[in-house]
């Protein structure tokens, strides 16, 4: 049996390995999701009949002192730095979920549920965790504190009224079993059987009639449908997995046997030549040693070039493999069938978040609003394209530029969805629409100062420009310390307009814009000069002298 | 879900054209009608007396107004002849009467969209030489912004020209190009061969000269503060100022004894992590290994697929660029794109004898150009105090020149005689000058006495 700790590590891996930074964490805890992690972080189950139990067994061997609550061992951090409360929040989620699939959201029921994992009787809040905001509150504030420093963004937030703690956990709620089974019937009725990616299928299935539930949560906010979109992907790829089954099976137990690529996009500085390459994408949570395909006949290791993604590989690609899709064998590890390039009309490629001043483009996401991206598409889809601009909803520069003589496909550069009403704008490909239309109000963009790419931060003195890029004259802007939540800067702002960004010193400032309900938040981090860390460089520059020696700096080598 | 489209619903007007734009933009922000009315467009040309305007309309059914541009805004005495027979149209079916860039007032608060202007003309081997006799008011300050960016590129590790130039930027340093070439004078960086990349340089110890009984070592490289502070704790570390403070400080580590270098670098790596390469005296190294200016000229980046009649250009006559038509003469050339701009594209060096066109940097191009027009290219030394003075308007090419450097560390002092402007360089051997001044086919003088390469 697993014990706490080992849960609280195989979480943390779980919902972060592979995940780009940058990205929102939802700690979705489900039966499913604790079924797959044990078979992958712990591979034999002893002592329990499923993985679920030995999960509620080891958070009871923790929490549970003289049959009440007691959540002094899970606080703080271990010796990784990582914070000891996750797998018990894990629990909250898992808690929430039942609830969700089953009971009418109410403290109620969710304190039920809570009650019946940690092995106590009762309906009502437990012995130990009378005071929501001393208990359960401050440990999601730990975790969501801990996302933030390591560059990503949590999810977790509290309610209004009675419902202001419980609601921690429920806001981490993705997909229910009930979602899982309709959209399995949804696949089968349709006998969706081919490879499409996350975003391709999102559309497919925003077009068919969906229940309440499933329709809140794809067309929703878009920053929580793109996670959504990920989890209905899975989905749709382990129902693939088990034969296409007309009936719903617990499709959440087994792993994609496939890895996807997107494109990664490098233009030569001087002479504009463009390539773009295959540029395989990791699977979320999935611990993978060493992943080896067959490619461009030779087998090529993938190695991680950033969370979430991992080098691209082989020589430019060719119109036919965009026009086409490409399917390469996976060598090892077994557990793997193919990396999938899918064919697609079109793609999105944005700026690195992290560099943006490299230069590089590549498929990492959907653009933030106020970020000029490049689009990649077939020729059959200028039309639409055009018409978008004909509407005011899309903007780009030049005019469209095959990528290659006589290529169907063109590129189109620093484009820019200027205005979100694409509702009444008819376009032949849906999901051109779906990946452009913007379905957030407000989106937080730094730009200027000094930043330290490798450090995740901008230097002090030299502390970026925030612009709220949306579509409202105005935004309240907040800017707090994250660590003391004391706020320095409240202000109505112009949006879509710069704002010099004054910080205090050093530390981490949470910027939040809000419109009316919405709102947007980003994380900037101040450095001192002193906190400067050397870096080894990615790729060192040398300069030939003759033909037998380089140089680099004061380093001289002999060319081998 | 519901199906929403947009259609248009087209009106004609006698009147002022601004002033229907502005009543209808009011009455739609101030019942918040743009939910419904995205944008109106003006009939193009549109004339007071008489023209036609269509306002973009959202519906499930087209043709049919909702109830709130139904009270709000047909009231307006703009929309009392609405086209007849025709209750909406298409975008298709009025495009050819309002066009697509023509007058279309935005009512959804579009975010502005502006061209980011790309620098792929941007050359980064471009250097114009400027006055030198600046007063600098207060180096202390303005070197420690120069530190600041070594100790950024040191952390960032590599990047583009695009990101260096906005770090320099940042910290409020000008003329980017030159502050490369002296990071890449002094060992601390190295950039691709077309300009466009560059990456820090490891951290080393470069031995130099002394003129006492100690050692010295000069720090080149990626470094921090807290190498710095390191380094101070081990060993006696003089800072030394440029004369003119654009750059870096240069660290000078002095030791009573060179076996003590050993003990320090583990000392670093004990610390930091950090191991720093003990490179000897590098000044040396690399003029042994340099080639003849000749075979460098043959080894610069070739740029291939020029058609020159598709630029204008410009010649390097004397000490300035002049207009030329281009006639296949060998020369140092500005390329500039047909029609104009305030900057050349590129400068480059033609080469009749291969037909090629070459790419290097700026001086060692202007160097190539003065050998070429058989101009004499000389040098001064001073034995003495191991200084060698090099005409301003001489000025070596980059890796001659880092030779120079790396032989002090210290980038040239600039010394103003009645005729020119000279750079000496400190504590420069004879015998590295003779190296490089034979392999650049430069005459220099000696106390006094000629010496010809």
């Amino acid at each position: 049996m697993a014990n706490y700790t080992e849960w609280n590590q195989a979480l943390i891996s779980y919902f972060l390995k592979g995940v780009p930074r940058g990205s929102k964490i939802y700690l979705s805890v489900d039966d499913d999701v604790l079924d797959r992690m044990g078979q992958g972080f712990f591979l034999t189950l002893s002592g329990s009949d499923n993985w679920s139990d030995d999960f509620q067994e080891a958070i009871r061997k923790d929490v549970i002192i003289d049959k009440q609550v007691n959540l002094n061992r899970i606080q703080g951090r271990d010796e990784n730095d990582n914070p000891n409360c996750v797998a018990f929040l894990g629990a909250c989620v898992l808690a929430a979920y039942r609830m969700a699939n089953e009971e009418k959201i109410s403290q109620l029921n969710y304190f039920k549920r809570l009650r019946e994992i940690l092995h106590l009787s009762g309906s009502l809040r437990p012995q130990g965790m009378k005071s929501g905001k001393e208990a359960e509150e401050h440990l999601w504030k730990t975790w969501n504190y801990w996302l933030w420093e390591q560059g990503f963004q949590p999810s977790a937030y509290p309610g209004r009224g009675p419902q202001k703690y419980i609601n921690y956990p429920i806001s981490q709620c993705l997909l229910r079993q009930a979602d899982k089974d309709k959209l399995q019937v949804l696949f089968a009725a349709k006998q969706w059987t081919v490879s499409w990616d996350a975003q391709t299928l999102l559309t497919q299935i925003r077009r068919e009639p969906l229940s309440h539930h499933l329709q809140e949560l794809v067309m929703e906010n878009k920053q929580r449908t793109e996670i959504v979109a990920e989890v209905i992907h899975e989905v749709y790829q382990q129902w693939q997995v088990q034969g296409s089954p007309a009936t719903p099976n617990k499709v959440g137990r087994t792993w994609s046997r496939n890895l996807f690529a997107g494109l990664y996009r490098v233009e030569d500085p001087f002479f504009g030549q463009v390539d773009y390459y295959l540029y395989p994408k990791q699977q979320r949570g999935r611990q993978l040693e060493s992943v080896q395909v067959e490619y461009e006949n030779r087998t090529q290791t993938l190695s991680e070039e950033r969370p979430g993604w991992y080098l691209p590989i082989g020589n430019p690609l060719k119109v036919d493999d965009l026009e086409q899709g490409l399917r390469c064998s996976v060598v090892s590890p077994p557990e793997l069938d193919q990396l999938i390039l899918p064919a697609r009309d079109f793609w999105l490629l944005i700026p690195d978040a992290e560099n943006p001043d490299s230069g590089v483009y590549a498929s990492w996401g959907t653009p933030a609003l106020g970020t000029a991206f490049i689009l990649l598409c077939k020729r059959e889809l200028l039309n639409d394209i055009y018409r978008l601009r004909d509407e005011r909803l899309l903007e780009w520069s030049g005019e469209p530029e095959p990528i290659a003589e006589n290529s169907n496909w063109v590129e189109l550069t620093q484009c820019l969805v200027t205005s979100q009403a694409y509702d009444g704008v008819f376009m032949d490909n849906q999901t051109l629409k779906d990946a452009l239309q913007p379905r957030v109000r407000l989106s937080i963009s730094f730009s200027g100062g000094l930043r330290v790419p490798n450090q995740r931060g901008w230097l002090a003195g030299h502390c970026p420009q925030v612009t709220v890029f949306g579509f409202a004259p105005r935004v309240e802007l907040e800017v707090s310390n994250l660590l003391n939540e004391q706020v320095i800067v409240t202000r109505s702002q112009k949006m879509n307009q710069p704002l010099s960004l004054d910080l205090p010193g050093t530390g981490l400032y949470l910027v939040r814009a809000t419109y009316g309900k919405e709102s947007a938040e980003r994380l900037v981090r101040i450095l001192d000069w002193n906190s400067l860390e050397l870096s080894q460089p990615e790729r060192r520059e040398f300069m030939n002298i003759g033909d037998k020696y380089s140089i680099c700096g004061s380093i001289i080598l002999p060319i081998t | 879900m519901t199906n929403v489209q947009r259609w248009y619903a087209g009106f004609r007007y006698r009147g002022n054209v601004k002033q229907l734009v502005d009543k209808i933009s009011e009455k739609v922000l101030e019942h918040d009608l743009s939910e419904f009315v995205p944008l109106v467009r003006i009939e193009k040309g549109a004339k007071p007396k008489g023209f036609y305007f269509f306002i973009a309309v959202e519906t499930v059914q087209p043709g049919d107004l909702p109830e709130s541009v139904q009270s709000y805004l047909m009231p307006l005495p703009f929309f009392k002849s609405p086209i007849k027979g025709k209750p909406s149209f298409s975008y298709d079916e009025i495009k050819p009467m309002v066009g697509a860039a023509h007058d279309v007032h935005d009512y959804t608060n579009p975010i502005p969209y502006k061209i980011v202007e790309s620098d792929r003309n941007d050359d980064p081997f471009q250097i114009i030489p400027t006055s030198t006799e600046q007063k600098i008011p207060d180096i202390e300050a303005i070197s420690q912004r120069y530190q600041q960016l070594l100790y950024w590129l040191s952390a960032t590790g590599n990047g583009t020209w695009e990101l260096f130039k906005k770090a320099c930027q940042a910290l409020e340093i000008e003329t980017p190009g030159r502050i490369l070439r002296r990071l890449k004078l002094l060992g601390h960086i190295e950039s691709s061969v077309d300009g466009r990349r560059w990456s820090a340089a490891p951290t080393s110890l470069v031995q130099i000269e002394s003129q006492s009984e100690t050692e010295k070592f000069i720090l080149c490289g990626q470094q921090t503060g807290h190498l710095l502070s390191i380094l101070e704790q081990y060993a006696q570390v003089n800072v030394i100022h440029h004369s003119r403070g654009h750059a870096p400080d240069g660290l000078q580590i002095q030791l009573t004894d060179s076996t003590q270098i050993n003990p320090i670098i583990e000392q670093v790596k004990t610390s930091l992590g950090l191991s720093i390469q003990n490179r000897g005296n590098v000044a040396n190294q690399l003029a042994e290994i340099l080639p003849e200016l000749k075979e460098w000229t043959l080894r610069l980046r070739s740029l291939p697929g020029i058609v020159p009649s598709l630029y204008h250009w410009k010649r390097f006559e004397s000490d300035d660029f002049t207009e030329c038509v281009f006639s296949q003469q060998t020369g140092l050339y500005q390329m500039w794109d047909l029609d104009g701009g305030d900057r050349s594209r590129l400068t480059l060096f033609y080469d009749a004898a291969t037909n090629s066109w070459r790419q290097g940097d700026w001086y060692g191009l202007r160097f190539l150009a003065l050998q070429h027009r058989e101009q004499p290219c000389i040098a001064r030394y001073d034995r003495v105090k191991a200084r060698l003075a090099i005409p301003y308007s001489q000025r070596w090419p980059q890796l001659y020149e880092r030779a120079l450097v790396l032989a002090s560390g210290q980038l040239p002092n600039y010394q103003k005689t009645e005729q020119s402007l000279w750079l000496i360089y400190e504590n420069v051997g004879r015998e590295l000058v003779q190296q490089l001044t034979q392999k650049l086919q430069v005459t220099w003088e000696e106390d006094e006495v000629t010496t010809n390469a």
